[in-house]
């Protein structure tokens, strides 16, 4: 029987092979002590575990220069002077000797120690160094406890899908990325700094399958689908076969695309949509527009501090916006500011662990109590309105006075570029991301503040079913089509037309047929999706009707259940789409098409 | 019997644009380690041991900040002008 996971696809392409499972993390060190008379084994044992772990560090070392030049091999320099440092290594056999600790015990004790030493500071360098010092913990814990290294790399003769919680750039950088076809994590982003290192480099991975590492076994036959996000252990016949047709659809479909991206996204009975891209990074932009897109609905701008270690600057943020403003010349650019908190923290900021972190300190919120980090961004924003439709959008809006604090605060900036003769174009827009079911409800007083609305699907959903789409075992229950959520789009869409302000949807379900129909049918006439989506979205525009879809839409909003909803559309969207192409997308269960 | 020596010292501004980070770190403590001396590296009011790379690393010195080498021993002098020199050719990384 086949194990399926669905997690978040961030590199695409589907493969399949074998799982090569990474135990890289912190063995379990059971507390004991040694009798007065092996105290001095210990000790031994501990100096021979560093002998080895210098040895493993010196290969890796030798092998990463060799790959990738002598600058990078360096980066294994600060672990093995760690292995001569007397604060580690003196202070370790102190405490073996002292307390009659094991090895393993007292080094752990030491690590620790040396750990919240480097915590306390809260120094942005000090704690990225934490890595360094994790690295070392993990490889010369497994040299006491005798354990295999933990980092194997897999062997040429069985092409890898790689299996770890989580990943480091330094540890991509160790494979020969040759031997391994993709990869699946428990833990990581779309915008992890390795994720964004494997994309570049064309491996196929999904990350955020939570239990995977413990689902997997070494040698296990495995198919890995990037695209949608899903990984499946000990493939039955009937997968296999999937899995070939898939590839074979997916190669024909990407034909089609490219044809398409030259195409007007334009309903069968004349409805132009304005088709968007999302973007995670800046460099995405000649891409997505290659893709077909008529501007970006969605620039996240987390790239710009997440992983970093100071602020950016003005200047650099402001070259970023220009650059893809400049791709789109005749097309709004909506770059959404730092939508920090929840799961994304940079290091410059000191951000408390917190119990409910998507309920959190976040977006918005932290962007008005961190004006160092908002007004750089905010001018970097207005100074690239200078060279194109350069939209600002605030992330997590929930209160009219959060839009006034912001407006106020674009119009010192404004003043004080004005001053500078700074250029600027003072006509531009400021949006909202609608994502919470407070903006939703209470979207008529945020309208007479807002220039346009954008509906952000995603977290609408986590917050109106309180559940979190992080958590794989409610994956279940994370439904975009539940009515509750169709009602509060519902209410969203009337008054932006009402207040004669665009609204737009940039949620993944935009990406999805049955959520675009949904969108034609509740008349919001502007979609974003991630950028590889563009193709196909565009082709499932161009069979649908705005008049089929929006009497779907009138019999779905009566319905009971998102079942029922799904049922609706379906059924609403007959004969004009082939439905079967995306089955098992987006964890959509598909009711047998009507006859 | 063992000699005296005094306690010598030298100021360096840091001019790499990543600061102290883990390689320039691993350099200095590695020129360090080289002499005789006993040598420390002080910034913002912490002092640390320059032999050591746990010590190094948490003094977290950015681009432009200022860091103090003491020495004493019989090759403090030398000691004093390869650290700063190396500090201040950026520890040839750019």
């Amino acid at each position: 029987m086949s194990i399926v996971r669905d997690g978040f696809g961030v590199s695409e392409g589907i493969v399949e092979g074998t799982i090569h499972l990474l135990n890289w993390g912190v063995p379990e060190v059971a507390h004991s002590r040694v009798e007065e008379g092996q105290v001095e084994e210990e000790v031994g044992r501990f100096q021979q575990a560093v002998e080895e772990t210098r040895a493993d560090l010196e290969r890796l070392r030798s092998q990463a220069s060799e790959r990738l030049g002598a600058l990078e091999g360096r980066i294994f320099d600060p672990q093995l002077l760690m292995l001569e440092d007397a604060e580690v290594v003196d202070r370790t056999i102190e405490y073996i000797r002292e307390n009659r600790l094991t090895a393993a015990q007292a080094f752990e004790w030491r690590i620790l120690e040396l750990q919240a030493q480097w915590n306390r500071t809260f120094n942005p360098m000090v704690l990225d160094r934490l890595n360094d010092l994790e690295d070392l913990h993990v490889r010369l814990l497994h040299r006491i406890l005798g354990l295999p290294d933990p980092l194997t790399p897999p062997t040429p003769d069985a092409p890898a899908i790689l299996v770890a919680h989580n990943l480091t750039p330094s540890m991509v950088v160790q494979f020969d990325t040759g031997l391994i076809r993709g990869i699946a994590t428990d833990r990581g982003t779309r915008t992890s700094h390795w994720v964004i290192l494997v994309r570049s480099l064309g491996i196929p991975a999904v990350v955020g399958l939570d239990t995977i590492t413990q689902l997997a076994r070494q040698g296990q036959e495995a198919i890995l689908d990037g695209r949608i996000g899903r990984i499946i252990l000990e493939p039955d016949q009937q997968d296999r076969r999937i899995f070939r047709g898939r590839v074979l659809q997916l190669k024909e479909w990407e034909e089609e695309v490219r044809r398409l991206a030259t195409l007007e996204p334009v309903t069968k009975d004349g409805q132009p949509i304005a088709l968007r891209a999302n973007l995670d990074l800046p460099s995405e932009a000649g891409a997505a527009r290659d893709h077909g897109a008529q501007g970006v609905g969605l620039l996240r701008t987390e790239f710009l501090v997440v992983g970093r270690k100071t602020l950016p600057d003005e200047e650099e943020q402001y070259r970023e916006y220009r650059a893809v403003a400049e791709t789109f010349p005749t097309y709004a650019v909506v770059v959404r500011t730092f939508d920090l908190g929840g799961d994304k923290f940079p290091m410059f900021l000191h951000m408390p662990p917190e119990e409910n972190p998507f309920l959190g300190w976040r977006a918005i919120r932290v962007c008005l109590d961190e004006p160092e980090l908002f007004r750089p961004q905010l001018r970097a924003l207005l100074r690239a309105t200078a060279h194109g439709d350069v939209r600002i959008m605030l992330p997590m809006v929930n209160n009219v006075d959060e839009v006034l604090q912001v407006r106020a605060m674009l119009k010192e900036e404004e003043d004080r570029l004005s001053e500078q003769g700074i250029p600027f174009n003072s006509g531009y827009k400021l949006g909202l991301l609608i994502e919470t079911p407070a903006a939703a409800l209470d979207a008529v007083a945020l309208a007479r503040h807002a220039d346009f609305f954008s509906i952000g699907t995603n977290d609408l959903v986590q917050y109106t079913l309180a559940v979190d789409r992080t958590n794989s075992r409610l994956a279940g229950l994370y439904n975009p089509f539940h009515p509750a959520v169709l009602r509060l789009i519902h209410q969203v869409a009337r008054v932006a037309r009402a207040a004669g302000i665009e609204v737009s949807v940039c949620g993944e379900v935009a990406a999805n047929p049955l959520g675009a129909f949904l969108f034609l049918g509740l008349d919001i006439h502007s979609l974003s999706v991630a950028w590889p989506a563009l193709g196909e979205i565009k082709k499932v525009i161009r069979e649908l009707r705005v008049e089929d879809a929006r009497k779907a839409v009138a019999r779905a909003l009566a319905a009971g259940s998102a079942q029922e909803v799904v049922d609706c559309l379906v059924e609403g969207i007959g004969n004009s789409l082939d439905l079967s192409a995306f089955a098992g997308r987006w964890n959509l269960r598909l009711p047998p098409r009507p006859r | 019997m063992s000699e005296v020596h005094q306690v010598k010292a030298a100021s360096v501004e840091v001019v790499n644009r990543a600061g102290v980070h883990a390689r320039p770190a691993a350099a200095l403590v590695k020129a360090a380690g080289r002499f005789r001396s006993e040598i420390h590296v002080e910034k913002d009011g912490l002092r640390v041991n320059a032999k050591s790379i746990m010590g190094v690393l948490m003094l977290a010195a950015e681009q432009g900040s200022t860091l103090r080498f003491t020495a004493v021993g019989p090759d403090a002098e030398e000691a004093l002008a390869t650290l700063t020199e190396l500090v201040r050719r950026g520890f040839e990384e750019e």
